[in-house]
């Protein structure tokens, strides 16, 4: 109970300080009734932090699975993103859940444990789980570890990894490689890119592992610049071309962020 | 006035005086440093990780960083040196007079310190002279006490003695000056005379000798223990957790009057590897890291969706990294070799060291050329010598020793036809070193040098160092620090660490048996009267040039051929407040982190 006040507080003297930050029933109304999914989705991304701190696991179990809307089922998976770490579950848990959970939202919501646990195998075990995992989510915790116990080996090889994240065996090994390619975007001498490079890349660059490596770097920029959640919506709502997941995704994660700061 | 009145007046200033000696506000005064401090918000967890187990908590046998962790958040000395000023500060000791001794006493220089009074040890004993007495005398020059007093010892030889004067004043006695006295011996952790007497002998004959050794080893019981420190120790699971809570007698405070530390206690988990402390930060289990240079672009990008700030400072880390040739090596050709300076100036300049800071710590780095660390105050880089990467300059070098390559097999040879080969070592793990060796090793080799790189176990490695035998070129480190004084024992040459040249020594040196006679460089000489100089100089300010003098011979003699110090990151959660202050002298998390106010929302 302790720790709702407090989060409650922390939300109104956000509110206060940014003017931007929205409370659990607004987001709760963003989430389920916002017709343009990109905010559908940063609502509940933003929602999902604060459900967290509010609602059990077997509550946001079932949200995951019956929540009305996108919206809803993805602030139920942010929530238990945090909550399974804490929970500690066995591999053979998470990884049960991981193939069988009752909807995506359900099942990616054990990646980042289930990367924590993996994380303790051989390499080549994880690559070949990443490869011939029984579903998406299995295949994508796998190469995360995978390229997480990798990277300091393909820090001295960037020309390696930036192949890896162009083509891979997996879809889900190019994405991983993407999202660690996409750090070195931010700071290295020889990679940094602007946030308008990043953007043109998340759209159109020859593979999902480059976009997904733009949007990762464009995600950081623009929760870290000076754009405002008005300026982040106009951007997800205009009708100017397409624009990939990958850049959706980075305008969606910083719309949420500015809703309810992270951490 | 009545004298009812008088006598409040006079308890109240007495009490105001006693406040002002007991409560310290060293932090977020205006005009200072510090005066942009948050004030936090008491209570919480501070959460942590450390790969290994600690293998006691008694501070004066601690060897590694594990066993250090809880003594250095519960004992104080009477003086520290402030992480961001650097300058020598008060802690234990209110103040203290530096002076010369009376005339006729046996001793030349002497340090009165004078105690805050007031303070009570964690479980409420009163704090006094009698503690420090105890420390210095009964504990550090105790020979029964396996202490590290080299570090105390005068230029001329001798240790300090000590006189307690009253409750809270006290007395260092100095037969010369010994300019890093003020740290050395008032930086060392006050112990509890109440708690620790009884394990030394001299005081306690029941006990055995060297009974102290193994006081406070890892089964003992929190009650069993005090501190000065801000935090006390609670609790140790092995391989789980170490827990720390915080001492409810901590005598400073905030400028808001809040009694610090802010946190109510610690945890330290106890993790499997490095790999794994930073998957429990990223995943929000633990409040701050270090990351290393591999880990960066995982924190950069993932650090504003998570919450947490990725700090990368400007200064390296205190240390340096080197490249060093064995010249007591038993192979003639390759002593005589390692012995030429023209050869250690080829191998400077085949160290390519933008390579180096663009690979391995991608950008985030810089060039080493001094043998003290880039952040100390005696630092001179106007000493430096830069040997820029130039591998034709280095062949022209190597051509010029008369090692060539005789039978146009790609190797050079001695003038005896023996190809010039040999093999670098360095401790398996350091992921760092290890690239640095595959770079010199490429090099080396595009120079026509039969070089082989190998990592082995860290003990293998330091046992072949140490002993003289089964090496021919290392790639290592040392951890420096803010005064180069410590470092003697590398420099010297008959220092315990000059390994790459132990014969410096001969029979004063640690492998007497080994080099009956003295065969010491050309340099050596210099270099031991300057160490002399520096420890005899007034002040930090005219011990400086020595220091620099130092620095230009070691740059010029290539001893140690430097390479990269990466550049101070660490990673901290939003809700940690002040982390935003950490440097490499001080972290939120580290033993500093009291200076530091923590916030948790």
């Amino acid at each position: 109970m302790k720790r709702k006040v407090l989060v409650l507080v922390a939300t109104v003297i956000g509110l206060l300080v940014t003017g931007t930050a929205l409370d659990v029933a607004q987001l709760e109304r963003w989430a389920a009734r916002e017709l343009i999914p990109e905010l559908q989705l940063a609502a509940g991304i933003a929602l999902g932090r604060l459900y967290a701190d509010l609602k059990t696991i077997d509550e946001l179990e079932q949200l995951a699975v019956d929540g009305t809307t996108p919206g809803l089922r993805r602030a139920a998976q942010v929530a238990l993103e945090i909550l399974y770490i804490e929970a500690e579950e066995s591999e053979e848990e998470l990884i049960a859940q991981a193939e069988t959970g009752a909807s995506p939202e359900l099942r990616a919501a054990v990646i980042p444990a289930l990367v924590t646990v993996l994380a303790a195998r051989e390499v080549e075990e994880l690559r070949t789980l990443a490869i011939e995992g029984a579903s998406h989510e299995i295949r994508l915790a796998a190469a995360r570890a995978y390229y997480f116990k990798r990277r300091a080996e393909l820090a001295l090889d960037l020309e390696a990894l930036q192949a890896q994240a162009t083509r891979n065996e997996s879809r889900e090994l190019e994405i991983a490689a993407g999202e660690l390619w996409g750090g070195y975007y931010l700071f290295h001498p020889r990679f940094i890119k602007t946030q308008q490079e990043l953007g043109q890349l998340a759209n159109v660059a020859e593979s999902e592992g480059l976009r997904v490596a733009a949007g990762k770097a464009l995600t950081a920029m623009l929760i870290q610049g000076d754009i405002t959640a008005d300026e982040l919506r106009l951007v997800l709502v205009a009708n100017t071309g397409v624009k990939s997941p990958a850049f959706l995704n980075a305008y969606i994660q910083a719309l949420a962020a500015r809703w309810v700061p992270p951490g | 006035m009545s004298k009812v009145w008088i006598g409040v007046l006079l308890v109240c200033l007495g009490m105001g005086a006693l406040a002002q000696d007991y409560q310290v506000i060293p932090l977020g005064v205006e005009g200072t440093a510090y005066e942009d401090l948050e004030i936090g918000v008491p209570g919480g967890t501070l959460r942590v990780a450390m790969i290994s187990n600690p293998k006691h908590f008694n501070p004066i046998m601690v060897r590694d960083t594990a066993s250090g962790y809880v003594p250095d958040r519960m004992f104080h000395g009477l003086v520290e040196r402030d992480p961001l000023t650097m300058e020598i500060v008060p802690v234990l000791a209110k103040s203290w007079e530096i002076r010369e001794a009376p005339e006729g006493a046996e001793h030349a220089w002497e340090i009165i310190f004078h105690l805050r009074q007031g303070l009570v040890w964690s479980d409420g004993a009163p704090f006094t002279a009698d503690d420090v007495m105890f420390t210095w005398v009964d504990l550090w020059l105790n020979p029964d006490v396996d202490a590290r007093r080299a570090v105390w010892e005068l230029p001329d030889g001798t240790l300090p003695s000590f006189e307690r004067i009253d409750d809270y004043t006290v007395k260092v006695k100095l037969t010369t000056w010994f300019r890093p006295a003020l740290l050395s011996i008032g930086g060392t952790y006050i112990l509890p005379r109440h708690k620790l007497a009884q394990y030394v002998h001299k005081l306690n004959p029941e006990v055995e000798p060297g009974t102290f050794n193994t006081a406070w080893g890892v089964d003992v019981k929190p009650e069993e223990m005090a501190g000065m420190g801000p935090f006390v120790f609670a609790e140790f699971v092995p391989d789980l957790m170490i827990r720390m809570v915080r001492n409810p007698n901590y005598w400073r405070f905030d400028p808001a009057g809040n009694r610090l530390p802010y946190f109510d206690e610690i945890k330290v988990f106890i993790v499997e590897s490095a790999d794994v402390a930073i998957l429990k930060f990223r995943n929000g289990e633990t409040d701050a890291v270090s990351p290393r240079p591999e880990d960066l672009p995982i924190f950069l990008a993932e650090g504003p969706v998570r919450g947490y700030t990725v700090l990368i400072g400007e200064e390296p880390y205190f240390g340096g990294e080197f490249i060093t040739f064995h010249q007591d090596v038993e192979d003639e050709n390759l002593r005589r070799l390692f012995r030429d300076l023209r050869f250690r100036r080829a191998v400077a300049h085949a160290v390519d060291k933008d390579t180096m800071i663009e690979t391995i710590f991608m950008g985030l780095a810089v060039k080493q050329w001094s043998p003290v660390s880039i952040p100390s105050p005696f630092y001179a880089p106007e000493m430096a010598i830069h040997y820029e990467y130039d591998l034709e300059l280095a062949a022209q070098l190597l051509d010029e020793i008369g090692i060539i390559d005789r039978d146009g097999d790609g190797i050079r040879e001695f003038e005896d036809g023996t190809p010039v080969s040999f093999t670098i070592l360095t401790n398996a793990g350091n992921t760092i070193r290890e690239q640095i060796g595959l770079i010199i090793q490429d090099d080396l080799k595009a120079l026509g040098l039969d070089v082989t790189f190998t990592p082995i176990p860290f003990r293998d490695l330091v046992g072949k160092l140490l002993s003289a035998e089964g090496w021919e070129a290392v790639i290592i480190g040392f951890t420096g620090g803010i005064d180069p004084h410590g470092a003697g024992v590398i420099w010297r040459s008959t220092g315990d660490l000059h390994f790459w040249r132990f014969s410096a020594g001969g029979p004063e040196g640690p492998l007497p048996e080994k080099f009956p006679v003295a065969d010491p460089a050309e340099w050596n000489a210099r270099v031991d009267e300057l160490w002399d100089l520096q420890a005899a100089a007034l002040t930090d300010e005219e011990a400086y040039p020595y220091f620099a003098e130092f620095q230009r011979i070691i740059a010029e003699n290539l001893p140690l051929i430097y390479t990269c110090e990466r550049n101070f990151t660490y990673a901290y959660y939003e809700h940690l407040g002040n982390a935003a202050w950490s440097n490499v002298r001080a972290t939120a998390t580290g033993p500093s982190g009291v200076v530091f106010s923590f916030r948790r929302p």
